[in-house]
């Protein structure tokens, strides 16, 4: 009772400060990331599990990440790192519908995920020309993410490259290979040519004009503009790095900037069984310059504490490398223990949630579960993640299951300035 | 008669765009074109005069193949000097592989064929289930009995494809499958259904059972009665021996046919009549209907434009379905669409035409946008035929189809002479007006010919006679 008593007064506290979170970006490292070669090195373990990979210190005393991340090393104060992530599923469908909705797989509905959640809840103060839920740039594609919450709540997905001389997004950039004024001409063709139905009066056509203006205005609005990254200076563009991850997450920004609640960077080719230490060298390299220069631009435009950024796989990797054929160096899927990190939106930066073992192989204290991770964002984005789905899905359930024994990430939770009671770490 | 002398000018002149022959009203063929005559006196109606052959040709492709003519199946429909036709090329499409699969199509929205979300049938169950219907439907099985086989099915899923029906229900609860089963005999929800008929349907569905086997995500559905107990059987037999059944079997045609099924309840009856003394067949009616005068009657009309549908005096315009959009942009282009399915690994490609995707999770974002149903619930209404501003905006905008709409002239008409006339059958299925060359050679004047015949595939697209079914 006192304890519920205290969460409610907690959920209270936080929600003036959680109000002005204002938009989410995931980037969901796709195939499972290692953690030993990310944000929870072993430097002092036997060498088949670290391939002698040392730690780095950051810019926060005693906390170290890998020697791959040079760059996001200098900006620890902005992050906090979770390395006691855990769940028991090894696939990556099930382990993704299960990071990704915070529920088990196999109950017979498809739940929404939490970009789906959270562009139902926010996108109804939201009145921009975009799509509440963009993914960046292809689809996560193995549920149906939007659940029962509809179509409506399924993502836009962009396709189309970010580093291309133009980022081509079907149907909201224009197709680029038309100047002005052949756009002019074929709009004046189309209305000289298309006299459909002139002089009726049939509802349905008059719809079909409406539909028509509407598209011209929103054409000329500033849906396309988020997405020209050619208004962004080159310095700019060089600083996230000209890969297409990194220029992926320079149009996270921007669509920040325009109010899309929740933006998906759908980072791919993490899934290294084979050849491990060769592609991390690559991935990481792209993903610690892109990643470090998000959070510091964000800061920059004072836009980090209204913006939440998670970083997570489905799952990490195992421990120890498999250096026989025919995986010759290459780490298998780990649900066991891994790690994930979290930043902006009032989440404290600088810390460290959780203890695993000298191999990251199992969680020695404060597990963290989906369901607890994802909590806490939605927590932070003002949305109960205890109360129930609206009537209009017909589904009487709690958004998410009921937090683990450990909790949501309240350690990392904005302290209150007024020093209230409850306080807001452990 | 000659209705059209007192219309403005203005219609006239448009209207003279539209159906290249005169206007007459549609000549009397059939005891049924004879009913409709007789009610639309009764109720004072004068119908809209009879469309253009180049307006039925494409109707009758799209209404039953579910894509526009090639321009060579218009042409040759153009050409064809036969009076009896239109009747001739009705009997040609429903002969058609294509009309079967067409026609799995639009039962497959009704019985939810469908994997995984949200009933999780495995998508080798849900291949099963809609070939059953395709081969059902290409054997042309009477009505009645593709009735008795679903609703009567038990099984393994994965052996016998109609026990599907109970299979790919969201919840196996007696009213759940009494609510699909009133769907599909009665065209009705289980809501609407009177008191007695309520009990009478959940007590036939309260004895159906499911249970797994030891093949991954099969599933065995049975009755926990012996066969000459199964209270389904007397339901069944029943409810078909009701004209209801008939009409209900009527008003889903028509939905297909017209786009929806807001028509008078004579018309619904006359035909259900029909369809009870040819023994369930469907073709039969759908030639009827197809080759009616309710069929053959112009979709712009002057009059009181709400009672003209409801009595089926005037054609109903609507924006084409998703997947008929889908399908005539890629033959218009030349280039298919590929779909691709994520479950199970490895991932499957489709690279048949929308309409024939056998599982109704299989999609891509252009099937979304232009509403094709989710195959959630079964209802009609799943089915979105509104149009948006994202939807004009995509085809306005998107790359995608620019690149499509490129390869006409580039590869499609390459070798024609005359380009512009080209692309007028391409996308209508007929020739320009000479006010539209007149147009044409105007906006062509300031030397810019091929400047404007290049933005013409763009135009075309983007108008209503094309996205419009009319």
């Amino acid at each position: 009772m006192k304890k519920y008593f205290i969460s409610m007064l907690l959920f209270a506290v936080s929600l003036p400060l959680a109000a002005q979170v204002k938009s989410v970006i995931e980037i969901w490292v796709w195939g499972g990331p290692s953690q030993l070669e990310t944000f929870d090195p072993k430097p002092d373990a036997p060498k088949e599990y670290n391939n002698g990979l040392k730690a780095i210190p950051t810019n926060v005393p005693g906390i170290s990440i890998s020697e791959m991340l040079p760059n996001l090393a200098k900006h620890a104060d902005k992050y906090s790192i979770i390395r006691t992530m855990t769940h028991r599923h090894n696939g990556h469908e099930t382990a993704s519908y299960l990071m990704q909705t915070g529920r088990e797989p196999g109950s017979g509905r498809v739940f929404p995920a939490i970009g789906a959640v959270v562009a139902f809840y926010k996108g109804r103060d939201y009145q921009g020309d975009l799509p509440p839920y963009i993914i960046l740039t292809k689809p996560k594609g193995r549920f149906a993410e939007e659940g029962f919450l509809g179509e409506k709540y399924k993502p836009l997905v962009t396709g189309g490259n970010p580093n291309a001389a133009r980022f081509s997004v079907d149907g909201i950039t224009s197709p680029g290979n038309l100047s002005p004024a052949d756009i002019a001409l074929q709009f004046e063709a189309l209305e000289k040519f298309d006299r459909f139905g002139a002089g009726y009066d049939i509802p349905e056509l008059k719809d079909f004009a409406a539909s028509g203006s509407a598209a011209v205005k929103k054409m000329k609005g500033s849906a396309a503009k988020a997405f020209d990254l050619s208004l962004e200076s080159e310095e700019m563009r060089s600083k996230y790095g000209r890969n297409e991850f990194g220029q992926a997450c320079l149009t996270a920004r921007r669509l920040v900037e325009a109010g899309v609640p929740y933006v998906t960077i759908n980072a791919q080719g993490w899934d290294s069984h084979k050849k491990h230490f060769e592609s991390m060298k690559k991935r990481t390299a792209e993903m610690d310059q892109a990643l470090a220069a998000l959070l510091e631009d964000l800061a920059d435009r004072k836009l980090l504490d209204s913006t939440i950024v998670w970083w997570s796989g489905e799952f990490g990797r195992t421990p120890k490398i498999q250096w026989e054929a025919p995986w010759n160096g290459g780490r298998n899927h780990y649900a066991k223990c891994f790690s994930a990190l979290i930043a902006g939106g009032g989440f404290q930066g600088g810390k460290v949630v959780g203890v695993s073992d000298e191999v990251a192989g199992t969680v020695v204290s404060r597990p963290v579960l989906p369901q607890d991770l994802l909590g806490s964002i939605l927590e932070r984005c003002g949305i109960d993640p205890d109360s129930r789905f609206p009537e209009f899905t017909g589904v009487d359930e709690p958004l998410l299951p009921k937090e683990s024994a450990a909790g949501r990430l309240r350690e990392l939770y904005p302290v209150p300035a007024a020093g209230a009671a409850a306080g807001g770490g452990k | 008669m000659r209705c059209r002398k007192s219309c403005s000018i203005l219609i006239l002149t448009v209207s003279a765009l539209f159906c290249s022959g005169e206007s007459a009203p549609p000549a009397v063929k059939s005891d049924f074109d004879r009913f409709l005559q007789q009610l639309w006196q009764q109720q004072n109606i004068v119908p809209a005069p009879e469309a253009a052959d180049t307006v039925m040709v494409r109707r009758l492709y799209i209404d039953l193949l579910g894509r526009v003519p090639t321009p060579a199946e218009a042409r040759a429909y153009l050409a064809d000097k036969n009076k009896d036709k239109q009747a001739q090329l009705v009997g040609r499409l429903l002969a058609s592989e294509e009309h079967a699969m067409f026609m799995t199509m639009r039962f497959g929205d009704e019985l939810r064929i469908k994997s995984e979300f949200p009933v999780n049938l495995w998508p080798n169950a849900a291949f099963l289930y809609s070939r059953t219907i395709y081969q059902a439907l290409k054997d042309d099985l009477p009505f009645d009995e593709l009735t008795r086989r679903l609703l009567l099915a038990d099984g393994s899923n994965f052996r016998n494809g109609y026990v599907n029906f109970f299979r790919a229900v969201s919840q196996k609860q007696p009213g759940q499958l009494a609510d699909a089963a009133a769907g599909f005999l009665l065209d009705k929800s289980f809501d609407r259904l009177g008191e007695e008929e309520k009990q009478q349907f959940l007590h036939a569905f309260s004895h159906i059972r499911f249970k797994s086997t030891r093949e991954w995500k099969e599933e065995i559905v049975y009755s926990i009665l012996p066969p000459e107990d199964d209270p389904r059987r007397e339901l069944v037999e029943n409810t078909i021996a009701r004209k209801e059944f008939a009409v209900a079997v009527v008003r889903r045609l028509w939905r297909w046919i017209f786009g929806s099924c807001i028509v008078d309840r004579q018309i619904t009856e006359f035909l259900a009549g029909e369809l009870q003394t040819s023994g369930f067949k469907l073709r039969p009616l759908i030639r009827e209907i197809c080759t009616s005068a309710a069929y053959r009657v112009e979709s712009m009309a002057a009059g009181n434009r709400e009672k003209m549908l409801k009595f089926a005096a005037v054609y109903p315009v609507r924006r084409l379905d998703a997947e008929v959009l889908a399908d005539s942009i890629a033959q218009i282009t030349g280039m298919p669409y590929t779909y691709t399915s994520v479950i199970p690994e490895p991932f499957s490609y489709y690279r048949n035409r929308a309409s024939a995707l056998p599982d109704g999770s299989v999609t891509d974002q252009f099937l979304l946008l232009f509403g094709r149903p989710s195959r959630d619930t079964g209802k009609a209404e799943e089915r979105k035929r509104d149009i948006s501003a994202d939807q004009r905006m995509y085809l306005f905008n998107s790359a995608d189809i620019n690149n499509r709409l490129n390869n006409i002239l580039r590869k499609q008409l390459k070798n024609e002479k005359d380009k512009f006339g080209a692309l007028y059958m391409l996308f209508y299925s007929r020739m320009p007006t000479p006010e539209e060359r007149r147009i044409f050679k105007e906006m062509s004047k300031k030397g810019n010919n091929w400047k404007v015949l290049s933005r013409m595939p763009w135009v075309l697209l983007n108008s209503g006679e094309f996205l419009y079914q009319h």
